[in-house]
């Protein structure tokens, strides 16, 4: 696999070196089913971003946990709709957040991301955020990204955060184009550009 | 022809076509001129790569709307990761989902253009009164703002600070809050739904899901632009092949996409395509209030503050504005990871947050950042935070939370990665306990600007005073990428204006 120089995440070749040396592998990838057919990822960087994605959104109380809103599958479906080079550079990534080559060489660390239980893994995403290496701080930044975005852009997570979800304004514009089709004045230049009509409401209209 | 806007499902065969302009970009700048252009009677082309959305597409999901409609299907990045780029991918360009903020371009803007960059006598006025009336561009009443902009309002006019409400590009606004994912009711007077059509009407054609791959270049002349159909949800072109040979190429892409596109096509003007991009650096602060602000509601921005705007000659501005907090690009600003993410989006409801936008491009030794191209011909946006951003964001960060705590929040937090958390003016010394810049805290940019600088000394600037392209005798730059410096102010209105003006420059070279 080719590194391009300007990657998305910007691995370079020291990323490269180290997952060169990474093949040697002290302990597997923990793999974990997709619930759905890859369509960017294979299966062991996908099950690398899944266990990533489960410490980025643990779940508790009434967050649901990011595999209940299937958070990695939509990442791979996200990646399959971008420049290939792209999904190239984030498999990359990946497989160098679990690398355990890696990890015994600047952490001490003879295991991969996915073999380690909770509370390590959640110490070394946290060792990565604060790393003086800015390779380790790309890799969280976009793996984070993607994970929160695609976590927190699910309806189902929207009750725990207290978000009411957007206004079905689909229905008042509706309302509003049959009566233009009776033939009321319809907003446009000629008859709709002041702001007397504006009100300020405390939600917008036709808010849950 | 008749004009329309055709999509992937019209253009299903290869096709070769002719005409007086080809547009390639359909944002800000492509649409005005098109209008312009089709009103004379002339033969428009404009080429959208974006899809072409009406507001019946809108679910107002951000799942949806940010995949869908903008660049790169919303991780557009920086080269080091260190700044999220939101730039818009649409029949409209970023008219499409900005938050409808306008300002006309700053006298100081101009003054500085005029006296390091040479350009003088650029009477926009006239150009903004048009585009004014146009895009029903007025003052949002201060009566009508909601809480999250009225954070701006209350703590400047406790600490004496300068604030004003602003203006927006809306007509018929439901105040709804959703501009960065469609207008759902046709409020927002993008170009999609103005400019556009009224090209359209006069005879325009708009291709939509079409990529550009380049101009074809022969001597000092365009003679086609290439491109193919992409449907919407594929990764590359996917569909029948696209030439249009055109008397004049118009290139208006906008900052990044605009110069990468030149570069593609073999136009570098000497090295000088790409450098001196500009994109008002932001750095953002949030803070929680004990009543529900609900961030997520009402006009995006209709509060701002210039206080900071003019900090002298030997350091960085910036201004202050309110940015809507709908979840998933709150999340993504958000830092942190786990239970403390979770805790933070928990109280979505009664945050606020403010943005500090740095001046960027003004200084003598700021050149900003650099385009160059992916080796899959992508733009690649290399900026560097050097130290004069470096204080520009950590005095900003200072501002922002002061105001935040002068309108009497219960907490207000940096976007460091391990957050800062104050509850009083007291605790703001720990500012100089954090770093500032690159992977030290979020920055975003939603305005890009420049990489074509228009410039009087042709060995300085990829365009002159009219927007011809140095070197190419029928090639214009009309968008974003001329601007010399950033602005200090929302871009839109300044790309409408100098869109406008570039009419009958454009017009006069058929």
């Amino acid at each position: 696999m080719a590194l391009s120089r300007r990657s998305f995440l910007g691995l370079g070749v020291v990323g490269g070196g180290l997952l060169a040396l990474g093949g040697i592998g002290l302990r597997p990838t923990v793999l974990r089913a997709a619930t759905k057919p890859l369509l960017a990822l294979d299966e062991r960087t996908f099950s690398v971003l899944a266990a990533f994605a489960e410490r980025v959104a643990p779940g508790g109380g009434a967050f649901p946990v990011a595999s209940g809103v299937h958070v990695a599958e939509k990442v791979d479906a996200l990646l399959a709709t971008c420049a290939p080079g792209m999904a190239a550079e984030l498999k990359q990534a990946l497989l160098l957040f679990d690398n355990a080559l890696a990890g015994l060489f600047l952490d001490g660390r003879p295991s991969t991301f996915t073999s380690c239980d909770a509370v390590t893994q959640d110490a070394i995403i946290d060792s990565w955020k604060n790393s003086r290496l800015d390779l380790r701080r790309r890799v969280y930044k976009g793996l984070r990204g993607l994970c929160a975005g695609a976590y927190y852009g699910s309806p189902e997570v929207y009750a725990a955060i207290g978000y009411p979800g957007p206004p079905d304004y689909r229905s008042l514009m509706a309302q509003r184009d049959a009566a233009v089709a009776e033939g009321a004045a319809a907003p446009g230049p000629e008859n709709d550009t002041d702001t007397e009509h504006i009100e300020a409401p405390a939600a917008p209209v036709g808010a849950p | 022809m008749s004009g329309a806007i055709l999509g992937h499902t019209d253009l299903t065969a290869d096709v070769d076509w002719t005409c007086d302009v080809c547009i390639v970009g359909s944002g800000a700048g492509g649409a005005v001129l098109a209008a312009g252009l089709a009103a004379k009677g002339l033969d428009v082309i404009v080429v959208e790569e974006g899809h072409h959305f009406t507001r019946k597409d809108f679910t107002l999901q951000e799942s949806d709307a940010l995949p869908a409609m903008y660049q790169e299907r919303a991780t557009r990045a920086s080269a080091d990761v260190a700044i999220t780029v939101l730039q818009g991918r649409s029949v409209g360009g970023s008219t499409t989902v900005n938050w409808t903020t306008c300002f006309r371009t700053p006298q100081r803007i101009l003054d500085h253009w005029a006296k390091v960059h040479g350009i003088e006598g650029l009477d926009l006025d006239p150009h903004f009164e048009a585009v004014e009336s146009r895009l029903s561009i007025q003052e949002w009443p201060a009566a009508a703002a909601n809480a999250n902009n009225r954070v701006i309002s209350d703590g400047c006019g406790k600490l004496g600070w300068e604030w004003k409400s602003l203006k927006r590009n809306v007509r018929g606004c439901a105040n709804s809050g959703y501009c960065s994912v469609g207008c759902p009711v046709d409020g927002k007077q993008a170009m999609g739904i103005t400019y556009l059509q009224d090209a359209v009407a006069a005879g325009a054609r708009v291709l939509s899901n079409v990529r550009v791959e380049r101009f074809e270049v022969e001597g000092k002349r365009v003679v086609a632009v290439r491109g193919r159909v992409m449907t919407p949800a594929a990764a590359e072109p996917d569909g029948a092949q696209i030439i249009i040979r055109p008397k004049i190429a118009v290139s208006s892409g906008g900052a990044l996409n605009g110069p990468a596109m030149l570069l593609r096509s073999g136009l570098d003007a000497g090295g000088l395509v790409g450098r001196r991009t500009f994109i008002h650096p932001v750095v953002a602060t949030l803070a929680r209030y004990e009543a529900a602000v609900n961030p997520f509601w009402g006009a995006p921005q209709s509060i701002g503050s210039h206080q900071f705007f003019d900090r002298g000659d030997d350091k960085v501005g910036y201004f202050l504005e309110a940015a809507p907090l709908l979840p998933m690009l709150t999340a993504v600003a958000f830092p942190m990871f786990g239970a403390e993410l979770n805790q933070a989006m928990g109280e979505l409801p009664h945050l606020n947050a403010l943005l500090a936008l740095s001046v960027d491009g003004l200084l003598p030794e700021d050149d900003g950042g650099t385009v160059t191209l992916r080796a899959d011909g992508r733009p690649s946006l290399d900026y560097p935070i050097r130290p004069f951003l470096k204080e520009s964001f950590r005095h900003g960060t200072e501002s922002m939370l002061k105001i935040q705590l002068a309108s009497g929040c219960a907490e207000a937090t940096t976007a460091h990665v391990s957050p800062l958390r104050v509850k009083s003016v007291e605790e703001l010394s720990k500012l100089d306990e954090r770093e500032y810049g690159a992977h030290r805290h979020a920055i975003f940019t939603a305005h890009q600007m420049g990489g074509c600088a228009m410039g009087k000394d042709p060995s300085k600037s990829v365009v002159d005073l009219e927007h011809r392209f140095r070197g190419v005798d029928n090639l214009f730059v009309v968008d974003g990428s001329v601007l010399p410096t950033s602005l200090g102010v929302n871009p839109s209105e300044t790309i409408y204006g100098l869109a406008h003006r570039a009419v009958e420059l454009v017009a006069a070279a058929v």
